[in-house]
């Protein structure tokens, strides 16, 4: 009883109401109207925008949103006869919804409107409007049959069609060696449209083509027909939210094969939806090529963080901006100045010009890929592009070299040298030859000094795609490293390793080195001590393999007994009891076969222990840096050193070396220059394995650190080695210099001069 | 064998017929049916192709095959339906029975292989075992979810419930909300150590699930209690339940913004590389058709040969030529040393797992309990569980807890699966109402069996679907498996009408008979025996037909193992088990500590150390009850049974065991205890409340006084006018309702008048159009509703598929007038408006014949899945595209109607060039006289009148003819016949009437009016894509139309129509509103944007206010108040306990709080289907019955 009164009552309420509002309107318009003829200051114009705020679209609405409303902002504050508005409708994504939108759009009195996003509601949008003589540009709809003026008139559009970027995905694909690809698209006009695009552009046939609602929630048998097909890649026609499903879905099946896709899901915004960038690595996409963003808009948006496709957001941007400047022009007909406007329009997401249907023809094609290697975060770089008239481009044959550098472990301190002798012959290599289209880069990673961290460095290095690598110092690192490599086929140049057993080419193919090896130091070091009048030295080296390899070296060319050889862990925190032993064995002489540290921490032991005592090391700790390490030179005072002669030193890069206040190893700082360039210049020759190429590279090669050839081993037999020795006193500071050398044929002599 | 027949004479051969047995004559039927489809696709030489011949090979070669590969397998599955119908009972049909699925599996495969070698190529297929199971698994556990919560409402509460997902959703969003709090923050940035963190997941599901839980009580009691008060038919409630929906969606948009979200209770869940399971599996590759290879072509199989010894093996690959074999089988990889894998990471795992556990503990529950009791009570019949002292809004309450608590536990656990937006959960609502039906409506059982059935088909389907689609170039037909549940279930509904549920409980009942008949004496001795040495196993109940205790040991210990298998997993994965804790304990914390992220301050630091320990403690727990409860449950099940088989083979009586003595008696002493606490609460408020309340019921006294007064007067007076004005009925006499009718109509007008334009010099143009838009989308939806109140509200056929028609009206005048470049046809419209109608009808009539045993509620999900099938092959099937470049998705480029002569003129003038001119360069052309410049200079357009304004007056001009017919036959003697049946079938059957083909009559005519309404959609849309069909975009909306505008009455419709199109419109202007300040409604949007804001930022100012208004409720007693606002209240107190400075962060991406008003406009269509429900639970416009003239001299009594 009570409804129905209620209901009654109401219904009265409802209707006096809206009968109040009828006339109430009336005398609101003629208000509105008085004041607008008192006082115009600005004039304000309405811009229409048709966002997907529901629907399949929606989680990308806010960013097309920002777009526009940020393009309004721009303008207006561009200049200050007009007042620009955004006026936004909700679009969804299908034909009902735009329809009714674009006629509030027209009822509210815009002069163009920027959307839709969906092709769907752009075509329903555009009956309305375009009866109502409104121009629209769409930020995102890229079915073909928009491009029919006839049917769509007033239609423009900021982004190409479907049917243009079907070539470019293929040729993506062809340049990446994919044989047997399949098609995991999406069955909405989007998908379906730019899947038979890539169908019909791919030469040969497709290993599958599979569509997926992009609602669903589960692709697993999709991806699982892929694999059972034995397709060798797979390009995902997707939107960002499938393409994360689908990648997961790739990850958990253990698939291994190769991953494109199309715009959809390009961009930054794709690792976002990831929880586990590294299930992208190795994805390569197509995106319109921005050719260069104009303006500042791209930064903001990026600084902004708002998740979208970034690539929408820019024409959404670009459609407002369109629209404005065309209203600036003449607003008396938008459709005429539209097309004005958008003749070499500069805009964020490109350079854009209107063809007669109001498609654009696009600026070709980014060619862009995901790294991801599961330690750090992802990364997305353009590495390419394509355009109609020049098919794939890649912008300059980049050939990237990688570097091997002790940056943490025992020979940390050395590594800055090495680095500059590596990063200079990439310069030089690039001035050299970077006017015929080749660009080198090093990828540096560290070795560490050991075989655990090179050989996950050497996979990074197969990983980032080095085609060789200088490297690595250590010699347990170059073990550990060339294992990766080689199977990889990767050839290396080691600058600083020189034990022994490295000269095997069975056990270590492709590498190569130009210092040479420890059996060689070995006997000028024994030869060294023997011209000194040692007659019972004992010899303290590492444990590891460069330094038990030398200390047996050493061993060998000695003739007679050994008073000690005792070996210490490289990371030893103290020597006292080996010191002690030395000193109770009553030994003549300590052959110290150690890295700089260590060498000054044993100095310092045998200087507490009072110890009077010969001193001789090997290459490892020899040159200036040692001083730099010792608090008290003095303890380095008549020390003795082997290191390789650098024989005549070809070029400049010595005396540059020389110029910087970088204390390294000098003779290694200028292998690894050497190793370098060396690797850079055989790339560049036609040989047929990398091995040859740098073979024939190496053959009377005339680097910083000498003339170098490789022995059939990879081995170079050296230039002989320098005697140097340290003095100091309490007075003056240390001192280092070469007084004789040694050579294979004529044994310690001394220098020239 | 046939053609033998045929030669005969005919009247004879017809005779034979008739007099032939139905098993028989099927099985004739089929056989020629599937020779002529088999010949067909062999031989191009069916009666398809001959038809192909009449029309000169004017028919796509495409849809010849297409139709006879249905053909066939539509007789495999006839087979299958005679042998459920027509084979007698006993052994040879329960194997058939039992063999029918996979007798469908082959023929489906046969078809396939048929096609393929008619087509000349051929498909490769492949069953990957494990993949499928697993595949299975979280379909089926992604829909139980949802479907679990449906039944239990449906059961309990007797509507079908369209929010059912929208709870799915909410518990998806609860994960996220958790995820934000300060407490489980710190985990987001933890990185990846191999460690699963458990603590955000138990927390997550157990808020997900009372949480929504609680907002499913909410619900209930706000929106569905007064439908219940008013005794609401189920259809009311589902449509406010669709409105329940956009409310919540709506708030979910404007509180969690429309990005998609992802749950991840830590990053380690979501390594799919590392955290998954690897199952060895087998793979099968069929080749179907053309198999023979080139002449140098090798096929290498992959079957290995082990040449090798046991320990080291060598496996070798068979290289076969000249032909493929048909199947392949292997379970090792291409290298023929690895075995194959199946993978499946651990949290899609997760999902079955979760969910089917908690559908068990649920079923428990209902079973086992008193409550579950209570609530089948209830279910079973409302009013004697009421007589019986049941509390039956309390078991309302509960179910509806329960109901949406399960789901929101589903969601939580899926969100981890998939990034997901408010859009998600609705994609797998209509999926999960197709389970529910198959397991029989209200039946929990029968929903997980269905949702298994239902995964399965659709994991099963998938390999096969995408095998076909690259060699018939229909590679979107794996979307296909979207719409199999559907297929599946239209499929078995024809055999089974009632679905498995209701079967299965048939094919029970009847063996409890047989058994029951049969004598049988338990052999005690045996089952001791049995007892002493399988008791967990419940052997020992089994052997003496004591199933239900059997059950019980047999699930318990199952139970028990599945639990220690799960707390095992879970030590494994956790922290307890890895080094990090014993570092934790070990009292050094700086080891634990650099598994904390770098990033963190000392005080997080502190928090990452406390959390890592309550961490341990509950893996420590899990771990502990499943180490407990493996060893002791089989061990108390031996005692158990010694302690009996000892008492049986002494043959002593057992007495009553003291443990359960126990149990008895601490629950009746809970309950004693629970009784005097309710009984304390309510006297203790009861005298509070007489202390202090005497001035609520002083006030509440005198409000209520002067209220009945008013009411009472202003009731009489309004009856003794309405009784003058002969109108005793109010809106249900035909003179009320013609008066309401006009009312609403003004309204309605004066509204769309309302609709604001901007002051332009063409704005008497935009005017016109804005005019004729309204106009044409109201037409559509209009006559859509008339043709629903025919079906729905006159026959009672619940048509669930109104987009279903007018989609065939809107695809086929599309396809046939597009034109033939662009894979049309070119015919002129008026053909083609005529023949969709026509095929519309047609629709209409076959639809009628095999649904006619189907209940209501199964006919609506026949037709809602006709609907979503049409949908999907619209993406699909490369025949229903047109008007496109090569051959994108979607229908556009048709002719519109009177176009051209409309802008034109009669004839059409040429450009420059000597080419027609298009309707567009016509209007812009001044010199040219057209209809359009006529009226446009008649109504003072300053332009040509817009074309719009046609299509308007064709669209007013089909509702009134519409209207109009549909008006005057339903006056008509059938008109009536219609109405007897919607109200007694049976009843009208016993008149003579042949209810079967007033039924067809019915659905025909409906579905051609729909299909015209289609028509005239795809005109006004110019082009449109599968969306198109978006069930929640269409048919719901014209439900919402017919249920709001008054069932049965087609003035009603009219209404209804005209405030569903208006809402769309006049929210527009809200949505429009809030950009630009000098459009309407711009004060209007800011003001709401300013309570959003207080809303989102001041929770606890307005739960404090709720508090005051309740508290004041109280005091006068306004119950519906006070309970409004408690809830509300409590809403927001759990938001400013859950939501902090980072859920703002999180939520608005550009850090400023604003109300899309889009989401207020989904909010505002919600609130306006709800309310206007809720005060007219018949709709504005009610049916007006015939009634016949009052005797004089009695009062009018209201009813």
């Amino acid at each position: 009883m009570n409804n129905k009164l209620l209901t009654t009552l109401m219904a009265l309420a409802f209707m006096t109401a809206a009968l109040a509002g009828c006339t109430s309107n009336d005398e609101d318009e003629s208000e509105d109207d008085s004041t607008e003829e008192t006082d115009v200051v600005t004039d304000v114009v309405k811009i229409g925008f048709l966002n997907p705020a529901t629907g399949p679209l929606a989680q990308d609405a806010a960013g097309f949103e920002y777009g526009a409303l940020q393009a309004a902002i721009d303008l207006n504050a561009a200049q200050n006869t007009t007042t620009f508005e955004v006026v936004v409708a909700d679009s969804g994504c299908d034909g009902t919804t735009g329809a009714a939108a674009a006629q509030t759009l027209a009822d509210a009195g815009v002069v163009a409107v920027a959307g839709a996003a969906c092709s769907g509601a752009s075509m329903a949008a555009n009956a309305v409007l375009s009866a109502a003589g409104i121009p629209m540009i769409s930020y995102a709809s890229t079915n073909p049959s928009l491009s029919n003026a006839t049917a769509y008139p007033d239609f423009f559009r900021v982004v190409p069609s479907d049917a243009i970027q079907g070539p470019a995905a293929a040729a993506m694909m062809a340049t990446l060696d994919a044989e047997s690809p399949a098609i995991l698209h999406m069955t909405n006009d989007y998908g379906s449209g730019f899947a038979d695009a890539i169908e019909g552009a791919w030469d040969g046939d497709v290993c599958a083509k599979i569509g997926y609602a992009e609602t669903a929630t589960d692709i697993s048998s999709e991806v699982a027909q892929i694999a059972n097909a034995g397709c060798d890649s797979v390009f995902m026609v997707s939107y960002v939210t499938d393409a994360a499903l689908i990648l997961n879905e790739v990850a958990t099946q253990g698939l291994d094969i190769m991953l494109f896709s199309g715009d959809g899901p390009a961009g930054e915004g794709l690792l976002e939806e990831l929880s586990d960038d590294s299930v992208a690595d190795g994805l390569t996409v197509t995106t319109p090529r921005a050719g260069s963003s104009f303006g500042d808009f791209e930064a903001r948006y990026v600084a902004a963080d708002i998740p979208s496709i970034k690539q929408y957001v820019l024409t959404s941007y670009d459609a407002v901006t369109i629209i404005g400047e065309a209203y600036n022009l003449n607003g008396t007909d938008m459709s005429g100045s539209i097309s004005t406007v958008g003749t070499a329009f500069e805009g964020a997401s490109g350079l854009h010009t209107f063809l007669d249907n109001g498609d654009v023809g696009g600026a070709g094609y980014d060619i862009c890929d995901y790294y991801a290697d599961g330690a750090s975060d992802g990364e997305y770089e353009c590495v390419a592009y394509w355009t109609v008239a020049e098919g794939v481009v890649i912008p300059a044959e980049v050939i990237k070299l990688g570097f091997m550098n002790p940056l943490t472990g025992p020979l940390a301190q050395d590594a800055a040298g090495f680095q500059y002798g590596a990063q200079q012959a990439i310069v030089d290599l690039n001035a050299m030859y970077g006017d015929f289209g080749v660009e080198f880069q090093l990828v540096e990673v560290d070795s560490g000094c050991d075989g655990t961290t090179a050989a996950a460095a050497a996979q990074t290095l197969v990983d980032s795609g080095v085609i060789a690598v200088g490297g690595a110092a250590c010699s347990g690192a170059t073990m550990a490293a060339n294992a990766v490599l080689s199977a990889a086929g990767i050839p290396m140049i080691s600058y600083a390793s020189t034990n022994p057993s490295l000269s095997n080419a069975t056990a270590y193919p492709d590498f190569f080195r130009i210092v040479p090896s420890d059996a060689i130091q070995g006997p000028a070091a024994a030869a060294m001590m023997a011209s000194m009048n040692v007659s019972n030295p004992a010899i303290i080296h590492m444990t590891n393999d460069y330094g038990s390899g030398f200390a047996d070296a050493i061993e060998d060319a000695w003739d007679g007994e050994l008073c000690q050889k005792i070996g210490y862990s490289e990371t030893a925190t103290s020597v006292a009891s080996e010191i002690t032993q030395i000193s109770n064995a009553g030994c003549d002489a300590v052959f110290m076969v150690s890295y700089v540290t260590d060498a000054a921490l044993i100095l310092n032991e045998i200087s507490t222990q009072g110890l009077d005592i010969k001193l001789f090391s090997g290459d490892g700790p020899a040159g200036e840096g040692l001083l730099e390490e010792l608090s008290d030179d003095v303890v380095a005072d008549g020390l003795y050193v082997t290191t390789p002669r650098a024989g005549d030193s070809f070029g400049d890069f010595s005396d540059r070396y020389d110029a910087t206040n970088i204390t390294s190893i000098k003779s290694y700082v200028l292998t690894s220059y050497d190793s370098i360039m060396m690797l850079g210049q055989a790339a560049l020759t036609d040989a047929d394995t990398p091995s040859e190429a740098i073979n024939s590279v190496g053959t009377a090669y005339e680097g910083a650190s000498g003339l170098h050839t490789f022995l059939a081993n990879g081995d170079v037999g050296g230039d002989g080695y320098d005697i140097c020795g340290y003095a100091a006193s309490d007075a003056a500071d240390g001192t280092f210099t070469c007084t004789k050398y040694w050579t294979v044929a004529g044994g310690v002599e001394d220098n020239a001069e | 064998m046939d053609s033998e027949h045929e030669s005969k004479d005919k009247s004879s051969l017809s005779l034979r017929w008739q007099e032939l047995p139905r098993l028989k004559r099927r099985l004739v039927i089929a056989t020629v049916v599937a020779i002529d489809a088999i010949l067909g696709l062999l031989f191009q030489s069916g009666i398809g192709n001959g038809i192909d011949a009449i029309l000169l090979g004017n028919l796509p070669n495409d849809m010849v095959w297409l139709s006879q590969s249905i053909q066939l397998i539509s007789m495999g599955f006839l087979l299958v339906k005679v042998v459920f119908d027509d084979v007698q009972h006993g052994w040879l049909r329960t194997v058939l029975m039992a063999f029918s699925p996979l007798f469908l599996l082959f023929v489906v495969l046969f078809t396939i292989e048929l096609l393929m070698i008619g087509l000349d190529t051929s498909a490769v297929i492949y069953f990957n075992l494990s993949s499928i199971g697993f595949s299975t698994l979280t379909w089926s556990s992604t829909y139980l979810a949802i479907a679990v919560g449906c039944t239990l409402t449906y059961s309990v509460q007797r509507y079908g419930n369209f929010a059912q997902s929208e709870f799915f959703m909410l518990g998806m969003y609860v994960a996220i909300m958790i995820v934000w709090m300060d407490y489980f923050f710190p985990l987001v940035s933890v990185p990846k150590d191999g460690v699963l963190v458990w603590t955000v997941l138990l927390w997550t599901l157990l808020g997900a699930f009372v949480l929504t839980g609680l907002a499913g009580i909410i619900i209930d009691r706000l929106v569905f209690r007064g439908f219940r008060d008013r005794k609401s038919s189920a259809d009311v409630m589902m449509i406010a339940s669709l409105g329940v929906a956009l409310i919540l969606r709506a708030i979910v948009y404007l509180r969690f913004g429309a990005g998609t979200k992802l749950f991840e209770p830590d990053i380690d869940w979501r390594i799919a590389r590392e955290q998954r399971f690897e199952a060895p599996t087998m793979l099968t590759k069929l080749n179907l058709g053309d198999r023979s290879l080139a002449s140098d072509a090798t096929y290498t199989h992959g079957s290995c040969e082990n040449v090798g010894t046991a320990s080291n093996p060598v496996y070798e690959k068979v290289v076969s030529e000249g032909s493929k074999p048909i199947a392949d089988v292997y379970s090792v990889g291409s290298d023929c040393v690895t075995e194959l894998t199946a993978n499946y990471s651990y949290y899609n795992a997760a999902m079955p797992f979760v969910i089917f556990a908690s559908v068990g503990l649920l079923l428990l529950l209902l079973t086992k309990t008193r409550l579950g009791r209570r609530m089948r009570a209830v279910a079973d019949n409302p009013e004697l569980a009421a007589s019986c002292g049941i509390n039956v809004e309390r078991v309302h309450m509960m179910s509806a807890f329960l109901s949406a608590g399960i789901s929101g536990l589903g969601g939580a656990i899926f969100a981890m699966t998939i990034r997901y937006s408010p859009e998600t959960g609705f994609t797998l609502l209509l999926p999960a109402f197709a389970v529910i039906v198959l397991g029989t409506i209200g039946s929990i059982p029968g929903a997980i069996v269905g949702a298994l059935l239902i995964g399965f088909v659709r994991s099963v389907s998938s390999p096969i679907l995408m095998g076909i689609g690259t060699p018939l170039d229909r590679s979107n037909y794996a979307n296909l498996a979207e719409v199999m549940p559907y297929v599946m279930i239209i499929a078995i509904l024809l055999v089974m009408p009632k679905g498995i549920g209701d079967a299965y409980d048939k094919w029970n009942i009847k063996r409890i008979r047989t058994r029951a008949a049969e004598d049988f004496t338990p052999n005690v001795k045996r089952a001791s025996i049995l007892g002493i040495f399988f008791a967990p196993l419940g052997l020992h109940h089994f052997s003496v037909r004591n199933s239900l205790r059997g059950q019980r040991y047999l699930l318990g210990t199952f139970a028990a193992y599945i639990t220690y298998v799960f707390s095992r997993f879970v030590k494994e994965h956790s922290i307890a088990d890895s080094d990090i804790f014993n570092t934790l304990t070990g009292g050094d914390k700086t080891i634990a500590l650099s598994h904390a992220p770098e990033t963190y301050t000392a005080v997080q630091q502190e928090a990452w150390l406390s959390f890592m320990q309550a961490e341990h403690v509950l893996v420590e727990l899990i771990s502990g009850i499943g180490m407990l409860l493996w060893p002791a449950v089989p061990i108390l099940f031996y005692l158990i049974a010694w302690r009996e088989a000892y008492f049986t083979l002494q043959g002593k009586e057992m007495k009553k065991s003291a443990p359960f003595a126990g149990i008895a008696f601490v629950s009746s002493r809970w309950d004693a205890v629970s009784t005097r606490c309710g009984t304390m609460w309510r006297e203790t408020t009861q005298a509070v409340d007489a202390k202090i309340g005497f001035i609520g019921v002083h006030a509440h006294r005198l409000v209520n006084t002067g209220k009945t007064k008013v009411l009472d007067t202003v009731v009489d007076k309004r009856n003794s006018a309405l009784k003058k004005l002969n109108m005793s009925y109010g809106r249900e006499s035909e003179l009320g309702s013609w008066v309401l009718f006009g009312i609403l109509a003004i309204v309605m007008a004066c509204l769309i008048y309302w609709l604001p334009v901007a002051d332009s010099d063409q704005a008497s143009f935009v005017k016109t159009l804005q005019l004729s838009n309204v106009m044409v989308t109201f037409a559509i939806f209009a006559i859509l509703a008339l043709s629903l109140n025919l079906h729905t509200g006159v026959t009672g056929q619940l048509n669930f598929g109104v987009i279903f028609f007018a989609a065939i009206g809107a695809i086929t005048v599309g396809i046939l007038t597009a034109p033939k470049e662009l894979h049309g046809y070119d015919w002129p419209i008026a053909y083609a408006v005529m023949f969709s109608m026509f095929l519309g009808a047609l629709a209409g009539w076959f639809l009628a014949y095999p649904t006619a045993r189907l209940r209501s509620d199964y006919f609506a999900i026949i037709t809602i899945s006709l609907g979503e099938i049409v949908r999907v092959l619209l993406s699909g099937e490369p025949l229903l595209r047109a008007g496109s470049w090569g051959s994108a998705v979607g229908i556009s480029r048709y002719k519109l109607p009177l176009q051209e002569w409309w802008f034109c003129g009669d004839s059409v003038p040429n450009d420059a060039n000597g080419n027609p001119l298009s309707p567009v360069a016509c209007s812009r052309d001044d010199s040219i006289q057209s209809m359009a410049a006529t009226v446009g200079e008649w109504l003072n357009l300053g332009q040509p009148a817009p074309y719009m304004f046609v299509l308007a007056v064709i669209g007013l001009t089909g509702l009134i003819l519409s209207w109009w017919l549909l008006n005057t036959v339903l006056k008509s003697p059938w008109g009536r016949i219609l109405r007897a049946i919607r109200e007694d079938e049976e009843v009208a059957q016993h008149h003579g009437h042949d209810v079967l083909r007033h039924k067809a009559a019915s659905l025909a005519l409906g579905a051609s009016i729909a299909a015209f309404a289609g028509a005239l959609w795809a005109w006004k849309l110019t082009g449109f894509q599968p969306s198109f069909m978006s069930p929640a975009k269409t048919t719901f909306l014209v439900w919402a139309a017919f249920i709001i505008g008054g069932v049965g009455n087609n003035r009603g419709m009219i209404i209804g129509a005209s405030i569903i199109v208006l809402m769309e419109f006049v929210f527009n202007v809200l949505v429009a509103g809030q950009g630009s300040s000098d459009l309407p409604l711009n004060e209007v949007a800011a003001t709401i944007d300013g309570w959003f804001e207080w809303l989102v930022i001041e929770q606890v100012q307005v739960m404090w206010i709720c508090i005051a208004i309740v508290l004041l409720a109280h005091l006068v007693k306004w119950e519906s108040v006070r309970e409004t606002f408690f809830w509300i209240g409590l809403l927001f107190a759990c938001g400013s306990f859950f939501f902090d400075e980072r859920s703002i962060e999180e939520a608005y991406p550009t850090g400023v709080v604003r109300a899309g008003m889009a989401y207020v406009k989904v909010l505002l269509i919600g609130l306006l289907i709800v309310f206007s429900l809720r005060y007219n639970p018949k709709g504005l416009l009610p049916e007006v019955p015939y009634r016949p003239p009052h005797p004089a001299g009695k009062g009018v009594e209201e009813q």
